[in-house]
């Protein structure tokens, strides 16, 4: 019953053609931001070892997950789903942050080198750091876009019971 | 009756959800701010690899200054366990004549390369006429003194893109101040671009272990190069430093031991390659040189459809924007090492050696 209240939640989002066309557009944008930090690493160059596929789903799943924190914002009537809606965009853009850096983590890592100097780590972590991220990449990568489509089903699900109880109100009204 | 039933349950799972949303809201919210925020740290702390001018760094640490004595590592002149591949191959799997020596015309091109395409090269960099990215943001070190000399320290992988393309400049530049009597060629990983290179000794290419030593002789510096190996039909790969330094040790060398021990309490390891040219530290490559214009994505490359003839080919007779490129990145080199020399190497008497000095604050 809930996962059909989840597909049609879904249907009803990305069947929209201007939520169908936000989510498009996330995903260049996620997509551009992704080679961004990942190239901070290689002077700006896309230069990653991670199949384009692994790119591209990664930046799929994070417009995904923003595009229905924006649909639940959007037509969300208490405050509280508002912001929890909120917290799925910057989970969105995070995911996607992260995904670049470890993407980004090749023959230097600038970027993931610096964030770990400033909370204290020493050479022989960063090093370490620099060694196991090169080495586990793609698992890591699955870790974001596995966190993004939890998070994205989760948020259908708000949106599933909010039209299911809609709906409900709807008919007894009437 | 039924309606209102399913209206409430559903009213409950609602408020439910609502609970677990404030945590779930407050967390990735904090998350996301933290985030936001290390990540423009790190964005504004990072050194503008574009900016030419460079400004040195303050060093707040102490370091240690080295001035030992010891024997230079002489690595062995062949691998029997990874031998010389003479087959050919496609560009971004070809493995052709990996580790095999260059030949005396081949070695001619790096040792007895014109002083004057070095000026030229140089002129270029500061008028900037040249149009790929050349520019390092050193770390003032004290210079690693070994038998009376300054040093050039090297770690690298021979797995990694940037260090393939960086030997190339690397050796032009060490040219200047002595001479190869043998150089190796070599590849990076097929993973990393499979760009043609040179390597300092025969490379284990097929195993995860550290290659230490040169053919270099010089009489104004040393040059200890520490290359990290991994197969080279996989991707970049980098054994973690403490692993790098068991290998180093147990090398038995005193040099290499102590650069190694040198290179962690600098204390900013970020990655390959990683150079120290008498008392500059740089961080990565000093020039992103992959052909005649700055490349934009890993399938824009031209160095990797490249042999190493066509590259020898390219700085026996500089001509276009990847040669020149080089020579200016190995200018930036050379300055570092004649400022710390104090001139005193033929070489520094250039004109442009001089004024990449003065301009670039060395």
């Amino acid at each position: 019953m809930q996962k059909r209240g989840r597909v049609n939640a879904a249907k009803a989002i990305f069947l929209r053609p201007r939520f169908a066309l936000f989510a498009l557009a996330a995903g260049m944008l996620y997509y551009a931001l992704f080679q961004f930090v990942a190239g901070i690493g290689s002077h700006g160059i896309f230069l990653i070892t991670l199949p384009e596929y692994a790119v591209a789903a990664a930046s799929a799943a994070s417009a995904v997950l923003l595009t229905i924190a924006v649909y639940t914002t959007y037509n969300a009537g208490r405050q509280e789903v508002k912001k929890g809606a909120v917290g799925g965009g910057v989970v969105s853009a995070v995911s996607t942050f992260i995904g670049g850096m470890v993407a980004g983590c090749g023959c230097s890592a600038p970027l993931l080198g610096t964030l770990l100097y400033a909370v204290g780590v020493n050479v022989l972590g960063v090093s370490s750091a620099i060694s196991y991220i090169g080495k586990y990449q793609m698992p890591i990568i699955g870790i974001v876009i596995l966190i993004d489509v939890l998070l994205s089903y989760y948020y259908l699900g708000v949106s599933a019971v909010r039209c299911r109880v809609n709906r409900s109100r709807a008919k007894k009204r009437g | 009756m039924k309606q209102s039933k399913i209206a409430q349950t559903g009213m409950r799972r609602y408020e439910q959800i609502l609970k677990r949303l404030y945590i779930i809201t407050y967390a990735s919210m904090a998350i996301g701010i933290i985030a936001i925020l290390i990540g423009a740290y790190a964005l504004f702390a990072q050194p503008h690899t574009k900016v030419v001018y460079v400004t040195q760094n303050a060093q707040n640490r102490t370091i240690p200054a080295y001035n030992i004595k010891s024997q230079l590592f002489v690595p062995p002149a062949a691998l029997q366990i990874d031998p010389v591949i003479t087959t050919g191959g496609q560009f971004g799997n070809r493995l052709t004549n990996i580790n095999s020596l260059l030949n005396a015309t081949e070695l001619a091109v790096i040792n007895n390369a014109s002083n004057a395409y070095f000026e030229t090269a140089g002129e270029m960099l500061l008028n900037r006429t040249i149009v790929n990215t050349v520019s390092a943001s050193p770390t003032i070190v004290p210079p690693f003194v070994v038998n009376g000399k300054p040093s050039v320290i090297y770690l690298g992988s021979i797995t990694c893109i940037f260090c393939g393309e960086n030997r190339w400049a690397m050796a032009l530049a060490l040219s200047r101040f002595g001479s190869f009597s043998r150089l190796y060629k070599g590849y990076s990983s097929f993973g990393d671009g499979d760009v043609p290179t040179l390597y300092w000794s025969p490379a284990h290419y097929n195993q995860s272990t550290v290659d230490l030593g040169s053919f270099y002789n010089s009489t104004y510096i040393n040059f200890i190069p520490i290359e990290d190996t991994d197969p080279i039909t996989g991707g970049f790969a980098l054994q973690p430093m403490q692993t790098m330094q068991q290998e180093v040790n147990s090398s038995g060398n005193v040099a290499y031991q102590d650069a190694m021990k040198f290179i962690i309490e600098i204390n900013n390891f970020q990655g390959t390659p990683y150079t120290i040219w008498g008392g500059y530290n740089v961080a990565g490559a000093d020039a992103v040189d992959f052909g005649n214009t700055p490349p934009t994505n890993a399938a824009s490359l031209p160095l990797a459809n490249m042999t190493h003839a066509d590259v020898l080919g390219e700085l026996s007779k500089p001509s276009d924007q990847f040669a020149w490129t080089e020579y200016a990145a190995a200018d930036l080199y050379i300055a570092m090492t004649c400022k710390t020399l104090n001139n005193t190497a033929p070489i520094c008497s250039l004109p442009a050696i001089k004024g990449i000095e003065s301009t670039y604050g060395y």
